[in-house]
């Protein structure tokens, strides 16, 4: 049995998808590649990859073809949850509102140590937050209820706030879970980085204020509404 | 009208009738008009009735005046209501008369906004019939023609180009696809460069694919700068107007691709009327109008392509098909969407996907049109037509 993480390459692009899978292949991941949609879709249904990298194809000129954004939709409608990270050309999209739940952007061309990070990242992300559901065995964790009409769904990584469907990133949404499962306590950077992000993956602790911030402008919360700043410390978020 | 002249005789002779009636007791050697027995008042209204159906009756009977005023003020009336902006005016670019489009899309006042103004200069020294297109509104194009009408007087029409008719959400799409096209090979290029520089040692076979890939990859990204390079440029070097033989200007095109059509066993004919053929143009751009058109029949025809260039003659157009047996278009793409920039009919083709709207560009700037006919695995017809030169605006050599 293969254990190391599985990812799939979704691109329409061969001189795209040989070098992804030769980069990716390097940095000791198992990869498979699509060329479209429904290869994509067979892909995932036969391997349950770890990770799906996939072009948004934004190519409105190639009706005949499925789209990035439509392999998108189809896989979030699965039972099971897979990490997607989206290769871009626009880098707007990545503000507009897709209501598909921790999806996050890499926009083309890609710098090779940035994206290796995402991946490990975003896998790490979604690892620990199944470890620790795996480790509760009540059902009604699997959904967390926090101040401001937030509820989080941790099976199927999505986030809402006041029944609206709010687009986290899976790093973003790992931060909020972690954050949420242990509220009113301060935890420092240090601490977040090793909880949330890979633990070979020596982050910065601005990656976790970025994250922060990020958290704070999507889910539109005040300053320090929700998710405190401990000044000298860290973060905290407060339920009581 | 012949009506209207009868009813004025007849109106004329009662009028004379009557006074002859009424003054018949009066000796005749005294003009009647003065012995009437009425009133002074109900005489002189007798008087100019009179006076009013002789004037009518002249003037039924005088030939028109002037019949040019007549027309001209009809062709007021109408250019008021085209959309292409219309300026009369003289050599001092001030106007003389304008419709609505034309005060606002060429004037500043009641003179040529700049731009416009170089471009009257343009078709005063050269004396014919100059084209350019200028961004006269905020993201749009227009095709502005500036012609002679006599020595002191111009006219100025511009018209918005199809391509870029109505919206500057036209240009956003227009900027991300080609952020879209351009990312692309960069990626790859990217990407395989780093795979190589980061690879534990040396790999022969892998690293020759890559630098295989990067090749291509760039090549593809020269294609496209180059053609952007020449889609901006049409946007403001003038068309350099000359007559034409338009057989001439095919065969040169079709020359350049000669060879290469004899390599890959393809064949090129003409088929042409016998006589020259004459047209206004910028031979330059039209051989490369031409040029991309051939090309791509060549580029997707199988082993036994075959291209017919037709030439025909029409009233007032001249007709130029390509037609060949190519895989086709498919129908989504006509009639119009193939000609939009950036629209390829098969995905991540080796074209910059700017081909066929430069084509369309040059055509329409010649104020012709172009359309595509086409059956999947049959084979593509493009029928280009162009008007034939007016004599009455080339043949004045002012």
């Amino acid at each position: 049995m293969d254990d190391r993480p599985h990812i799939l390459v979704v691109d329409d692009e061969d001189s795209i998808r040989s070098a992804l899978s030769t980069f990716l292949g390097r940095m000791g991941f198992r990869v498979r590649t699509a060329a479209t949609g429904p290869e994509a879709l067979a892909a995932v249904e036969q391997d349950e990859p770890d990770l799906v990298l996939l072009d948004v194809v934004l190519d409105e000129r190639d009706q005949s073809q499925m789209s990035g954004l439509e392999v998108c939709r189809r896989l979030r409608a699965r039972e099971r949850f897979v990490p997607i990270i989206m290769l871009t050309s626009y880098p707007e999209w990545q503000v507009e509102s897709l209501g598909q739940g921790a999806i996050a952007f890499v926009t083309k061309p890609w710098d090779n140590n940035a994206l290796a990070n995402q991946i490990r990242a975003t896998l790490s992300a979604v690892q620990h937050i199944r470890q620790e559901m795996t480790r509760e065995h009540n059902p009604g964790s699997r959904r967390l209820k926090i101040p401001g009409e937030i509820i989080i769904d941790l099976e199927h990584f999505r986030v809402s706030r006041a029944g609206q469907q709010i687009d986290l990133t899976p790093i973003e949404f790992a931060l909020l879970a972690f954050l949420a499962r242990h509220p009113n306590r301060g935890w420092t950077r240090e601490e977040l980085l090793n909880h949330v992000w890979d633990y070979s993956w020596a982050g910065y602790e601005r990656t976790v204020d970025r994250h922060i911030a990020a958290l704070r402008r999507k889910l539109r919360l005040e300053r320090d509404e929700l998710i405190e700043t401990v000044h000298g410390v860290g973060y905290r978020l407060v339920t009581e | 009208m012949r009506v209207y002249r009868l009813l004025l005789i007849i109106g004329l002779l009662l009028w004379l009738g009557l006074t002859l009636a009424l003054n018949a007791s009066a000796p005749p050697e005294i003009l009647p008009l003065f012995t009437l027995r009425f009133s002074s008042s109900a005489a002189l209204a007798w008087l100019l009735s009179g006076a009013g159906l002789l004037l009518l009756a002249l003037r039924a009977a005088l030939p028109r005046r002037s019949a040019g005023t007549e027309w001209v003020s009809r062709f007021e009336g109408l250019a008021a209501y085209l959309n292409e902006g219309v300026v009369v005016c003289g050599k001092d670019g001030r106007a003389r008369w304008h419709n609505d489009a034309g005060r606002e899309l060429l004037l500043e006042g009641d003179t040529l906004a700049e731009n416009v103004g170089e471009l009257l200069r343009r078709a005063q020294s050269s004396g014919k019939v100059t084209i350019q297109m200028l961004p006269l509104r905020e993201g749009l194009r227009f095709s502005v023609q500036a012609l002679p009408l006599d020595h002191h007087t111009f006219a100025l029409i511009c018209r918005p180009l199809q391509s870029a008719s109505g919206q500057g959400a036209f240009y956003e799409n227009f900027i991300r696809r080609i952020v879209h096209d351009m990312r692309n090979p960069l990626a790859a290029i990217i990407g395989h460069a780093a795979n190589m520089r980061q690879s534990p040692g040396v790999e022969p076979e892998s690293w020759r694919k890559s630098a295989a890939t990067i090749e291509d990859e760039a090549q593809r990204l020269a294609r496209l700068v180059d053609s952007l390079l020449f889609d901006a440029r049409l946007a403001y070097v003038p068309l350099e107007l000359q007559r034409l033989d338009v057989a001439d200007v095919l065969e040169e095109a079709l020359y350049a691709h000669d060879e290469q059509a004899q390599r890959q066993g393809k064949s090129l004919q003409l088929e042409a009327p016998p006589g020259a053929m004459p047209l206004e143009g910028d031979r330059d751009l039209l051989v490369r109008a031409f040029e991309n058109l051939i090309d791509n029949s060549l580029k997707y025809s199988g082993e036994n392509g075959r291209l017919v260039v037709r030439l025909s003659d029409q009233p007032n157009l001249i007709v130029i098909q390509f037609s060949d047996n190519g895989e086709g278009i498919p129908p989504e793409y006509l009639p119009d969407r193939i000609f939009e920039p950036l629209v390829r009919a098969r995905a991540h083709g080796s074209g910059s996907g700017l081909g066929l709207s430069i084509v369309r560009k040059i055509i329409e700037m010649h104020g012709g049109t172009i359309s595509a006919q086409s059956r999947l695995g049959e084979g593509t017809t493009m029928t280009v037509r162009l008007p034939k030169p007016s004599e009455r605006v080339t043949g004045n050599e002012v």
